[in-house]
């Protein structure tokens, strides 16, 4: 069994920002900069959340839509 | 006529009255065309009232009676939608500035017809949150929808209009969506009761869509019977929508007397401890009080299914707007641009693991499911905060309000469970504070009986005291 997936505990959100906005084509305006950067600290926390449950890692079933329950 | 107002009479009291002819359909029209131009202004809940159509319709009723015929559970009932439901010949503005310029619907979404056809009668559109991604009922656009409690204090949100609306007894029924919260967080801060059905159940054929893997429809009422007649009417499967699961029907209307008598309930605990909320704490007492509560059960993998959620949310909706993003981008609100520019860039990885925790969770609560057949949990944090407010407080840390007004509820729908939030009024404010009555998957029926054994011992939407002497109309 393969480990449990882990995220870097060093996460630049700044730097993220910078190289990866360019790359979606978006332009990140001074107003905006601040707050999406605070924002992409967040969602790293939470991603950091999801990465610490332990799955199955030599799975990957995604199904094409939620079913919310498997009984009638 | 009862004692109650005419505005907050019930939607079924209403439809018997109209069958009973002790007034037509066009005169309950009528009232409440009069009564939204003299209550919307103060709490900004509709943006389209759609008043030719609604006369139309209500002749139409009131025909159909006279011949004798039965125009349905919901006749002459006016209703009203958030405004990400299409109407017909209306533009679609889901709340923003950008949808201002699309074209209007050519038809109605599935559930305007499906209550149409239950012989209720559609009054307009409510305001809502941009894109429905918002928790507090502001609106840089169209301006904040405020809460007929307390004219200073929010109204929750997304579905803003639609609680404001129903509360203030101009909207005997409305409809919402629900992808983190936004049915729950307004029927909580409103003081109204909401459904946010199972995933899959109601179509969201004809709605502006949020987060395809988490969006949900549903009712908003002032009392248990609307809301189960109202959703009974609206199931039933629709091919349009790829979520929408071919179900059974129930009959929920017809268990709402059931009591709650062989159901097994508990108050839910670990993450949805309440010792850091008061008001919400307050609440739960209260409904475990009233229902003889005292178990408590944990929901293991609570935190981590939020988090899964909030990426889901994040990046489908980022995904959806990019577009917008790169050639509109100053046309958003900042606030929720800056969610979706965010979302925009996040790696693909940390979306696909975010939908195996969400079936890792889901699998760890639907084994609860064997222990019990509903769960207690708060609905809010706290009652209504002021406008403008920015932080809540959690374990004694400050944190951005605006995403943690569904810090209850965002666990909940991760996994699609039905839930049905009920009033309770906090007794140091005055405002209402709701409570999530939580079943399995498929069980609307469960939630609405307990919700309505709950009603019936006295947690009942109270008219709203933010609205002064408007009320007496």
């Amino acid at each position: 069994m393969p480990p449990n997936s882990k995220l870097s505990d060093a996460f630049d959100a700044r730097a993220y920002l910078d190289f990866t906005a360019p790359l979606a084509g978006l332009e990140i305006n001074q107003d905006s900069h601040p707050e999406v950067v605070k924002l992409l600290n967040t969602t790293y926390a939470m991603a950091k959340m999801v990465y610490s449950v332990p799955l199955d890692e030599n799975t990957i079933e995604l199904a094409a839509v939620f079913t919310p329950c498997a009984k009638p | 006529m009862s004692e109650t107002p005419p505005s907050f009479r019930s939607a079924h009291q209403i439809a018997s009255d109209i069958r009973r002819q002790e007034y037509t359909a066009t005169d309950v029209i009528e009232y409440f065309i009069a009564r939204i131009a003299e209550i919307n202004p103060a709490i900004n809940a509709y943006t389209e009232i759609t008043a030719q159509r609604a006369r139309e319709k209500a002749q139409q009723i009131d025909q159909c009676i006279a011949r004798g015929e039965d125009p349905g559970p919901l006749a002459g009932v006016p209703f009203a939608v958030k405004n990400l439901f299409d109407i017909e010949s209306v533009v679609t503005l889901a709340g923003s500035k950008i949808n201002a310029d699309n074209a209007p619907a050519n038809k109605d979404a599935v559930l305007i017809q499906r209550m149409e056809n239950a012989g209720a009668i559609l009054l307009g559109g409510l305001n809502m949150g941009e894109y429905a991604y918002d928790f507090t009922g502001e609106n840089v656009h169209h301006g904040n929808c405020l809460n007929p409690w307390d004219l200073s204090r929010m109204s929750g949100g997304s579905s803003s209009g639609s609680g404001s609306a129903t509360a203030a007894g101009i909207a005997p029924i409305s409809l919402g969506s629900d992808t983190n919260g936004s049915i729950r967080v307004p029927a909580s801060l409103c003081g109204i009761f909401g459904l946010k059905p199972t995933y899959g159940r109601l179509p969201r054929s004809g709605s502006y869509p949020f987060c395809d893997s988490l969006d949900h429809l549903g009712p908003l009422a002032r009392n248990t019977t609307d809301l189960a007649l109202s959703f009974d009417a609206m199931q039933g499967h629709d091919a349009d929508d790829h979520a929408c699961a071919d179900k059974p029907r129930l009959n929920t209307y017809a268990e709402l007397s059931k009591g709650i008598d062989g159901l097994r309930i508990a108050r839910a605990g670990g993450y949805f401890a309440t010792s850091d909320f008061p008001q919400a704490e307050a609440a739960v007492d209260q409904v475990c009080a009233i229902l003889g509560v005292d178990r408590v059960l944990d929901i293991p993998g609570a935190a981590e299914g939020r988090a899964a959620a909030f990426l889901i949310t994040n990046m489908e909706s980022s995904a959806l707007h990019l577009s917008r993003l790169q050639t509109r981008a100053q046309d958003y609100d900042p606030d929720t641009r800056d969610r979706f520019l965010a979302g925009a860039l996040l790696p693909a990885a940390w979306y696909i693991r975010a939908q195996q925790v969400r079936h890792w969770y889901q699998q760890q609560v639907l084994a609860l499911f064997d222990q019990v057949d509903v769960l207690i949990a708060p609905a809010t944090p706290c009652s209504a905060p002021r406008t403008g407010e920015k932080i809540l407080h959690i374990a004694g840390q400050p944190q951005p309000l605006r995403p943690n007004l569904g810090y209850f509820t965002q666990p909940i729908s991760a996994i699609g469970l039905p839930v049905c939030v009920v009033p309770t009024q906090d007794n140091s404010t005055g405002m209402p504070v709701g409570v999530q009555i939580i079943a399995a998957p498929w069980r609307e029926d469960i939630c609405l009986r307990v919700a309505a054994h709950l009603e019936k011992l006295g947690l009942q939407a109270a008219i709203p005291t933010g609205i002064g002497g408007n009320t007496a109309r």
